[in-house]
């Protein structure tokens, strides 16, 4: 069958709301758009991990502590499930998960903007899970109908984590809200921080061609400003009943579209910082990682050399 | 603390107390491996481990506020450091994977003997919470014995680097099998297993066998006890943790977090 031919029938599949199997014919631009966006989520939940486990060996009590390493734990969880989805679909370039691993580090995958910024008080590793949790459910809810099956399996999975983990988020919020008065500050700082870089997150309102492309191919179902609209719309109520502000004068709600109006995050600066790796943090959580994956190498080799060995021990002489 | 007589009490707390600091101080050090442990899986694995180890202090710490200590949360983010009856050389910060691998193997053998011995305790709410936590620790063995006998025998790198790590923990395994000032309190717990000669006799014997199985010179006779962490006795490296583990709590002490 014609290349042109195939692509045609598969559109069809994909405009009649079929999804579309790890095994199955595929273009190669869907398969790298593919392996483009979950390379990016995957990796994105690893270095997500780094602002926030710092704060595990100074949580401020066993109850949190707890809760914060099993949080960090299920990102990382979340990491290796997307990775191993992404080394699938790369197997043909023959890459696996060492040189996908090896992109971070190389500046050659992208991750997620919020996490190249700093974390400096207990009540921004709150206010991570309270809103970076919340705007990554809204974003990967979004996913759960994505035209490649295994993704939104695996979403579901992930997006019902996601959401212990706005909880947990949450809850650390309300303490430092009902709290004392250098608590509420604390938490209204990490407020101000974060509100610019999730106003950032969800991408331009003119979305670039690869982003119109996962929309054609049904990668994902809707546009960057619905999905900040859903968040803004969900989250100022929240953050108002807390008794804290946002730290955005422009922001109104028009009565009769209902569409949330608030001021332009400083595009240029958090594009050139996720391109550029050239964040506040972005250096230093990148040689986190290189100290585990680069650093370590020397582990994984042993692993491997030392489980050849016994394998080749058991085998029966002939 | 119905029946329990002020011997008994205190007996309970001299043993319970050095065992819920060792674990506490294991698993804060094993949550500053997170997200830099050699790969993904085994973060997942040492996670799991460390969130194991919180927990099982958590148990002791609430034991030890039943026979009439402070809370949990203040056992842990109100003590000073002279307060505190871990052994030394699970403060020490932690230094490259072979080094904590070492380290956690040798711990969890010392940690089985333990946990088998207090089983023969009379104290029903320690032996109810110890036979839960030997399913978990079952695991926990096993994962760092497998993690040194494949460093033991993968490259000549990963051999050499575990070899420099029981090199640098040998000398500081003393008061790992000590336990505080006398220990007439076994007597009356009717624990004798668990005295220190005991312990160490015990843990030698299975680690003679895995050292030679696996080829590793043996470093010799354990240390004897100069320093005793189970007195209160520390390292700066002690005090230099409960100011990291203690500063988010520090801002505040009385109110919630």
């Amino acid at each position: 069958m014609e290349e042109a031919e195939r692509t045609r029938i598969f559109m069809e599949r994909i405009n009649a709301g079929e999804k579309i199997e790890a095994n199955d014919w595929m273009p190669d631009e869907y398969r790298n758009l593919l392996i483009k966006q979950i390379h990016m989520h995957g990796i994105s939940e690893i270095m997500g991990a780094y602002p926030e486990k710092e704060w595990v060996p100074k949580a401020p009590s066993i109850r949190r502590k707890l809760a914060l390493n099993a949080k960090v734990q299920d990102e990382i969880g979340h990491g290796q499930m997307l990775l191993r989805l992404a080394e699938d679909l790369s197997r043909p370039y023959g890459r696996g998960r060492e040189e996908l691993m090896d992109d971070v580090l190389d500046g050659r995958v992208k991750f997620h903007n919020v996490f190249h910024m700093e974390a400096p008080t207990w009540a921004d590793a709150g206010v991570i899970g309270f809103l970076v949790d919340g705007g990554a459910i809204i974003t990967q809810a979004m996913l759960l109908d994505s035209s490649y099956a295994p993704y939104a399996r695996m979403l579901k999975r992930i997006v019902a984590e996601e959401s212990f983990h706005m909880q947990h988020g949450e809850a650390v919020v309300l303490a430092l809200a009902e709290g004392s008065q250098a608590q509420r500050d604390m938490l209204q700082g990490a407020i101000n921080r974060w509100w610019e870089p999730m106003m950032f997150f969800f991408g331009p309102v003119q979305m670039g061609k690869g982003a119109q492309r996962m929309m054609e191919y049904k990668i994902r179902t809707k546009s960057n400003e619905e999905l900040r609209q859903k968040f803004i719309n969900r989250y100022v109520p929240r953050i108002t009943s807390l008794g804290m502000t946002i730290p955005d004068p422009e922001l109104r709600q028009d009565p009769e579209t209902k569409e949330w109006h608030y001021s332009q995050p400083d595009w240029e600066r958090y594009n050139e910082m996720v391109r550029l790796n050239s964040g506040p943090m972005s250096q230093a959580r990148i040689a986190m990682r290189r100290y585990a994956h680069e650093g370590q190498r020397w582990v994984r080799e042993a692993m491997i050399k030392a489980s050849e060995r016994q394998v080749s021990e058991h085998q029966p002489a002939i | 603390m119905e029946n329990l007589g002020e011997a008994e009490t205190h007996a309970l707390i001299q043993l319970i107390q050095p065992i819920a600091d060792d674990e506490w101080i294991v698993g804060h050090r094993g949550s500053e491996w997170l997200a830099l442990t050699p790969d993904l899986e085994e973060d997942l694995a040492f996670s799991s481990i460390t969130q194991d180890e919180l927990g099982h202090a958590q148990f002791y710490f609430e034991l030890l506020h039943s026979l009439g200590l402070p809370s949990a949360d203040e056992l842990v983010y109100l003590r000073p450091a002279s307060g505190w009856t871990n052994a030394q050389v699970l403060e020490m910060p932690n230094q490259d994977w072979a080094h904590t691998v070492a380290l956690r193997y040798l711990y969890e053998v010392l940690d089985d003997i333990r946990h088998e011995a207090l089983l023969g305790s009379w104290y029903q709410p320690l032996t109810d919470g110890v036979r839960k936590i030997r399913m978990e620790e079952k695991y926990h063995l096993q994962h760092f014995a497998t993690g040194f006998e494949l460093l033991a025998t993968g490259t000549e790198l990963s051999r050499q680097r575990l070899i420099e790590g029981i090199t640098d923990i040998w000398p500081r395994l003393g008061d790992l099998f000590a336990w505080g000032g006398s220990e007439e309190f076994l007597a009356t717990l009717g624990l004798p297993n668990l005295a220190q000669s005991q312990l160490k006799q015990r843990w030698t014997t299975r680690m003679e066998k895995a050292f030679y199985d696996l080829g590793l010179p043996w470093p010799g006779a354990l240390p004897d006890v100069t320093v005793n962490g189970r007195n209160g006795q520390h390292t700066q490296d002690l005090s230099d943790l409960l100011t990291v583990m203690t500063e988010v709590r520090q801002i505040d002490v009385s109110s919630p977090w």
